[in-house]
């Protein structure tokens, strides 16, 4: 890879990840039901009388994340490390739900994991249908069309990941509506089919559709966009929304609705924000999924950061579950503990993944864990029944804000073990970037505001890392229970944030500028959030760009870490060692392999967990940016992708769904 | 060397006929050989280069190789410079191709440039230059 790394001078000019922010919000209502003041603290868990459901089995993988625990843990053991480099595709299939953006549809971004439950593979499709596929050949057994409206209503792209699927405990044989599958659109319906057949369940909201827009009642400025399916547990579907980021200062808070899942009734809804704070503030939703304990009846919900994101002065006020990890009783949605992750965010620093929950061995004693992964590159392990954690959470001291009105926070918590997927200071100048760009690299590099991690954005421009689009995303971490090996993707992406004031920002508008910029209205600043890039798109900053990296939870230690895929420019590949920015998320099997798409250059791979080394890898239409989904059925197990693609990495998308097995 | 490199043809009847020069007839060939891969890199979906900037680039200047080998090849009476400094952008075009197939991971194409540089050297220290033009060598 030396090679291409020197070679590189050459063909340069081509590299270059556009890297831009990756950012769902949110916006939403209160509804009715119980919405205290939150509590950063403390209730007592709930009664414990709680259980997985027992349809939910183990050898499913039945839920966004393969288990509610968010484990993302296949059991089947008949891919391993000795024969994965025989693995062929088994069969592929494509859903005609896609869209480069050139015609008069937005660009389709599609990360949907797919389900494998009730001897079927259920799909949703950036088109929200819902497609079922037979699990063994990927022919398709039914497919419903909501005919949803396709336009980039809050997201610039039309977005999916996925479905969420229910069972009654005993279901009626003949009766439909027994079990379920559920696709949300853009504009906030939510429809539910019956999973035999694919027709509407009448018995859910209206004609088998719950318009959950009828709760958008605060600062309504868009429909609540369900991207991300409901996590389900205990005939309830819990349900959170993304939004639209950084136009308003004020913007629908952030609710979580859990509705009953035969009907679609509200059983209750949960609010991040205080009343008192919605006037100038918002969001603070759950725009990625969730987890649960089902024995000690906890949902753990990842809160993002409140509106407007990169300017605080008009929210001062302490908004202690923004942009933390919550956990809340499954029956009645009340706080039983919080734990904030980002003081103040001024950096869109939303918690964006379920965490992942695991029992580790610590001084001797098993505790029930967790482990929140973020884009600040923080790996946060805490006791899942009392939001304690279990390696140290150090308040350190940060920058002050320099911007009229903004006070940054004075602290913010800082986890030094395990050791964070990204480095505290951002990389430097990468000199090939800086040659290229005549030494503008360095040159702007110099004019910024640098003080390190949690560098508040500024008026001449601060150099934030990691910043919003760095870290890891949605898809969070995957762990092996049996040994507690935990193992997630990261991206290392050097950003500007540019706040300028609002006279100035309407003559910028005036002047036609608007790549980058974001008005934040209602508050006295817009921003630019830039990339930082040379003219030539290539990164000013040195490789590598993406890891992926496993620790040992019960002692914290980092195991490895690999530069993980590669950067692809203008179809050129850059050297493994500079990795690529990642979307999506690993899976790990019985066997010790993790399974993993994510990566700039469409390719999908196999790694060993012992070493972090690739064992397998096969081309893909478009990088797979949806955790594969991993099954055993009729005795062959299939590792299955689903490839859409997402503009964040790249301008390439696809529909292609394609499934992986051992040859006869 | 101009005698492995450069043969002559003679027809039917004995008489001597143009000269043949086979490492340059070789670049010909693998120039062509060239275009082709190049092309179906380009077009073929799924290959994780199709209709990529790279892709098409490659694909012009195979096109390109394919070009000046021809006439150099075919236009023998040229002007000793003239072909010189053809012979040197066919060099910069196996160079070039060679590295960008390399960065697109399209190794076939990579190999084709590769023996097409060997056609090349061979033919520049054979007699594909004008020292060897119209002898007749068996």
């Amino acid at each position: 890879m030396i090679a291409k790394t020197i070679i590189l001078a050459t063909a340069l000019l081509l590299a270059g990840a556009v890297i831009a922010s990756s950012q769902e919000t949110n916006t939403q209502p209160a509804a009715p039901a119980a919405n205290p003041e939150q509590p950063a603290n403390p209730a007592s868990p709930p009664p414990s009388n709680h259980a997985p459901d027992p349809w939910m089995k183990p050898d499913l993988w039945a839920t966004f994340n393969g288990d509610l625990m968010a484990q993302k843990y296949a059991i089947p053991d008949q891919i391993t490390p000795d024969n994965v480099k025989n693995l062929t595709k088994a069969w592929e299939f494509h859903t005609g739900d896609v869209s480069d953006g050139s015609g008069n549809k937005p660009m389709s971004v599609w990360s949907a994991t797919p389900l494998f439950v009730n001897d079927t593979l259920y799909i949703g499709t950036p088109f929200y249908r819902i497609i079922a596929l037979d699990p063994g050949t990927g022919k398709q057994k039914w497919a419903f069309d909501p005919h949803a409206v396709l336009k980039a209503l809050t997201q610039p792209d039309l977005k999916n990941r996925g479905v969420a699927y229910w069972q009654a405990d005993n279901p009626q044989k003949g009766a439909a509506c027994q079990k379920i599958v559920y696709i949300g659109t853009m504009d906030a319906k939510l429809y539910g089919v019956d999973a035999d057949t694919g027709k509407p369940c009448a018995s859910f909201g209206k004609n088998g559709m719950v318009d959950v827009n009828q709760w958008n009642t605060i600062n309504k400025k868009w429909p609540l966009s369900l991207l991300q399916p409901p996590t389900v547990y205990h005939n309830t579907l819990f349900l959170g929304w993304a939004g639209r980021d950084w136009t308003d200062q004020a913007d629908p808070p952030g609710t979580v609705f859990a509705l009953d899942a035969r009907t679609g009734k509200l059983k209750w809804t949960f609010d991040a924000l205080p009343k008192e704070a919605i006037p100038t503030t918002g969001t603070a939703n759950v725009w990625a999924s969730m987890s649960i304990d089902p024995k000690l009846g906890l949902l753990y919900i990842p809160v993002s950061s409140p509106s407007p994101n990169m300017y605080g002065g008009d929210r001062k006020e302490k908004l202690p579950l923004a942009t933390s990890v919550t956990a809340l009783d499954v029956d009645t949605g009340k706080v039983v503990w919080s734990r904030q992750l980002v003081h103040h965010d001024i950096w869109d620093l939303d918690t964006n993944s379920a965490p992942t929950l695991v029992d580790i061995k610590k001084d001797g004693k098993t505790i029930p864990a967790l482990v929140q992964s973020s884009k600040q590159g923080f790996l946060y392990v805490l006791n899942r029944k009392t939001g304690e954690p279990i390696y140290p959470i150090e308040e350190k001291p940060v920058p002050k804000s320099d911007v009229p009105g903004e006070q940054a926070a004075a602290t913010q918590p800082y986890v030094a073990n395990p050791a964070p997927v990204t480095p505290d200071r951002w990389s430097g100048v990468f000199p090939l970037a800086d040659w290229i760009s005549l030494g503008a690299c360095s040159s702007e590099a110099a004019k910024l505001r640098d003080d390190g991690r949690f560098t508040p954005p500024s008026l001449k421009g601060s150099i934030i890392f990691p910043a919003t689009a760095g870290g890891t995303e949605w898809g969070g971490g995957a762990v092996d229970p049996t040994t507690n090996t935990y193992v997630v993707n990261s991206s290392r992406v050097v950003q500007i944030y540019t706040l300028i004031p609002r006279k100035d920002y309407q003559q910028k508008a005036q002047n036609g500028e608007s790549a980058g910029y974001y008005p934040q209205t209602g508050s006295p600043y817009g921003f630019r959030l830039q990339t930082f890039l040379n003219w030539a798109g290539m990164p000013c900053w040195k490789p590598p760009y993406g890891t992926l990296a496993a620790y040992d939870l019960n002692t914290g230690k980092r195991l490895w870490n690999e530069p993980f895929g590669e950067v692809q420019r203008y179809g050129f590949y850059m050297p493994d060692s500079w990795g690529s920015v990642t979307i999506g998320a690993p899976v790990i099997t019985k066997s010790g392999l993790i399974f993993i798409g994510a990566s700039m250059d469409s390719r999908v791979r196999a790694i060993d967990l012992k070493t972090g080394k690739v064992l397998w890898r096969s081309l893909v239409d478009a990088p797979a940016v949806a955790m594969p989904a991993v099954y055993t059925y009729k005795g062959k197990e299939y590792v299955v992708f689903v490839v859409g693609g997402n503009s964040i990495l790249l301008p390439k998308v696809s529909d292609q769904v394609i499934a992986y097995a051992l040859p006869k | 060397m101009s005698t492995a490199a450069t043969v002559a043809e003679t027809d039917e009847g004995g008489r001597s006929a143009r000269p043949t020069n086979i490492p340059l007839l070789l670049l010909c060939i693998l120039s062509a050989v060239g275009v082709i891969v190049a092309a179906v890199d380009t077009f073929s979906q799924g290959n994780g280069i199709a209709f990529s900037g790279g892709a098409y680039l490659v694909l012009c200047s195979t096109i390109l190789l394919l070009i000046a080998s021809l006439i150099v090849m075919l236009w023998s009476s040229g002007p000793g410079w003239a072909r010189g400094i053809l012979l040197f952008l066919i060099f910069l075009d196996l160079l070039g191709t060679g590295v960008a197939a390399y960065f697109l991971d399209a190794y076939l194409l990579l190999a084709v440039m590769a023996l097409g540089f060997i056609a090349w050297l061979v033919g520049l220290f054979a007699g594909g230059s004008r020292s060897s033009r119209g002898r007749v060598v068996a």
